[in-house]
């Protein structure tokens, strides 16, 4: 039997080597296929947002998959994303791939601002979110402030549209996600997450600052959600307040990770993938029985499959290769 | 009074839940690797003050006063940063860690880090360090939770109920164990049923009846005590009083 500090150093040789190759192929495998995607689908637009849903689902997989706490309200970053972009590309005259990055900031930093809602568990959370969501909508589409936001009319950026650079900018942040995920995943702040997700009192008597390191996981959560909000009003080009402020958003992107499995890195991009060109190849006649059913779909999924296809997959293997070393 | 090297004070804690006085007025001042039993029937307070004094509860009155720092109140990560640690009655591992990997978290956020082999041999569960916590039996899991205490540096550690349901070789060897962590100079305040696991492991106890002390000084004397003895021998029906 070897020495615990030799299955340390085979281990550590090893988990490096998958510490880069592991991450490198999860989000290489859907750049690329975006890439090559509109070579063969025409519909740009459309795979514009499914690769915005590929990063919201994986935003949701740091937030849920990390912490425990369903986002509901998720959508509230997406639309913050969107206007803050958008204002700065029409007042300051920001080039457009910059105005995204600021989308992001502006995600995050309404992310800090609704930290109190940290206080609240389970259920609590997902309906304070989603309340603060639709609180921040009603300011921003309040006619009152049409000077700032236009109000309810919404943005138009017609004089920035480029589907081309919004489509590629929807690739890099899939791959933003994907990294983001990957070091969660593999780094101390992700074995935090999981230990706080297990049992938070615990984990405070391991030293942890509970709550710190869940603003942190919020953060970059917020800030994916910002970002995908940005591209999506840029790519959209002229919208509405409710299109970016849709709670429909945060269910798809819920779905999607959840369907995939949460807590791994390939889950969410596989769900999104697969969910969404599902949703538009049946949804687009009749969408208003697609909430419904997608709303049955998420309390299953957490009801009874919590780890998603993924899960499911892992299970199979498991008991492929248990039964494996028993016939040894 | 200031020269004095008392580790931890606990000062006149009182705890509420409700209209019940979980805790009532309990003090007790422990030294470095002192060992003290706490003692008393089920619901008496025990857990009670380990978890107030561990911040999960907030006093309604006292203070917990650490090396001559009041932390009443602080956060329960703070104060397991500064050298106050438990284990759990009913553990509490993060089950989606492997054993080494549940020792770690602590040593992340550890002010100075003890090595994580070192901790896991402490407790002897090293060749358990790429286990699942599945695979853990109810004393392992109890180990574990000692070894992320332990993975701090704790100055002292409340250990609850870590003899329930062990064998008579188990205990032997959690005895040696919890010994051997008075002569690194932790102490320790042991909450136990089991009198004869005790007696290996203190020489004095602080026995509680409905959140009040009713007896602090020599286990021997505790067992001669009157009033303790009625209380453990009446069962749960000093619960009013
Ligand atoms: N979180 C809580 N909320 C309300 N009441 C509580 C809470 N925790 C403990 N109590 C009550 O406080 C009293 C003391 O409980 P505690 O768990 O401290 O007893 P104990 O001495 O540890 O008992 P045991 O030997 O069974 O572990 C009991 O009446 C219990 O029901
Ligand atoms: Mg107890």
């Amino acid at each position: 039997m070897p020495s615990i500090t030799e299955i340390d150093t085979i281990q550590s040789t090893d988990s490096k080597m998958k510490k880069l190759v592991g991450p490198a192929i999860a989000t290489l495998v859907p750049v690329i296929g975006f890439a090559l995607a509109i070579h063969v689908y025409s519909n740009e637009l459309l795979l514009t947002y499914m690769a915005i849903y590929v990063a919201l689902a994986q935003g949701v997989n740091i937030m849920y998959g990390f912490t425990g706490y369903l986002p509901f309200g998720y959508f509230g970053f997406f639309g913050i994303g969107a206007y803050v972009s958008g204002l700065v590309m029409l007042d300051y005259n920001f080039p457009p791939v910059l105005a995204v990055v600021i989308g992001g900031v502006g995600g995050a930093l309404v992310g800090a601002i609704l930290l109190p809602l940290f206080r609240l568990r389970g259920a609590y959370f997902a309906i304070g979110t989603l309340a603060a969501s639709e609180a921040i909508y009603t300011i921003v589409a309040n006619p009152s402030l049409q000077s700032v936001t236009n109000g309810p009319y919404g943005l138009n950026l017609a004089n920035y549209y480029s589907s081309g650079m919004a489509y590629g900018s929807a690739i890099a942040l899939v791959a933003i996600s994907i990294i983001a995920v990957s070091y969660v995943r593999g780094s101390r702040f992700g074995l935090t997450l999981k230990a706080i997700r297990d049992d938070p009192y615990s984990a405070s008597m391991a030293g942890v600052n509970v709550p710190r390191q869940r603003f942190y996981a919020w953060l970059i959560s917020a800030a994916i959600a910002g970002m995908a909000g940005s591209i999506f009003g840029w790519a959209t080009s002229v919208f509405y307040p409710q299109a970016v402020f849709d709670s429909s958003l945060s269910v798809l992107a819920i779905v999607f990770a959840l369907f995939g499995g949460v807590g791994s890195v390939w889950g969410p991009t596989i769900g999104a993938i697969l969910l969404y060109s599902v949703y538009n190849a049946i949804g687009i006649s009749n969408p208003q029985y697609f909430q419904l059913i997608y709303g049955a779909v998420i309390v299953l999924l957490v009801l009874f499959a919590p780890r998603g296809l993924l899960g499911f997959w892992n299970f199979i293997a498991q008991k492929l290769s248990s039964k494996r070393k028993k016939n040894d | 009074m200031t020269d004095s090297p008392v580790l931890l004070r606990i000062e006149n804690l009182t705890t509420v839940f409700g209209g019940l006085k979980a805790l009532s007025e309990v003090s007790l001042e422990i030294n470095p690797g002192q060992a003290i039993g706490l003692v008393g029937p089920n619901g008496s307070g025990k857990t009670t003050l380990v978890n107030t004094v561990c911040g999960l509860y907030r006093p309604a009155s006292g203070r917990v006063i650490l090396e001559g720092t009041d932390i009443t109140g602080h956060r329960p990560h703070s104060i397991a940063r500064a050298g106050i640690n438990r284990t759990f009655q009913i553990p509490k591992p993060f089950k989606d860690l492997s054993v080494y990997e549940n020792v770690k978290v602590s040593s992340i956020h550890s002010r100075n880090p003890a090595p994580i082999e070192e901790v896991l041999a402490r407790v002897n569960l090293r060749e358990f360090a790429n286990h699942p916590i599945s695979e853990l039996t109810a004393s392992q899991q109890k180990r574990l939770d000692l070894a992320r205490a332990l993975a701090l540096e704790p100055k002292i550690i409340f250990v609850d109920e870590l003899a329930a349901g062990l064998t008579p070789g188990e205990l032997h060897e959690v005895a040696e164990m919890l010994k051997q962590f008075q002569a690194f100079g932790i102490a320790m305040i042991v909450v136990e049923h089991l009198m004869g696991f005790l007696e290996q492991v203190v020489a004095s106890v602080l026995v509680l009846s409905a959140g009040r002390t009713i007896f602090t000084g020599a286990l021997r004397n505790a067992l001669a005590d009157e009033e303790v003895k009625r209380v453990f021998l009446g069962g749960e029906s000093d619960a009013g009083n």
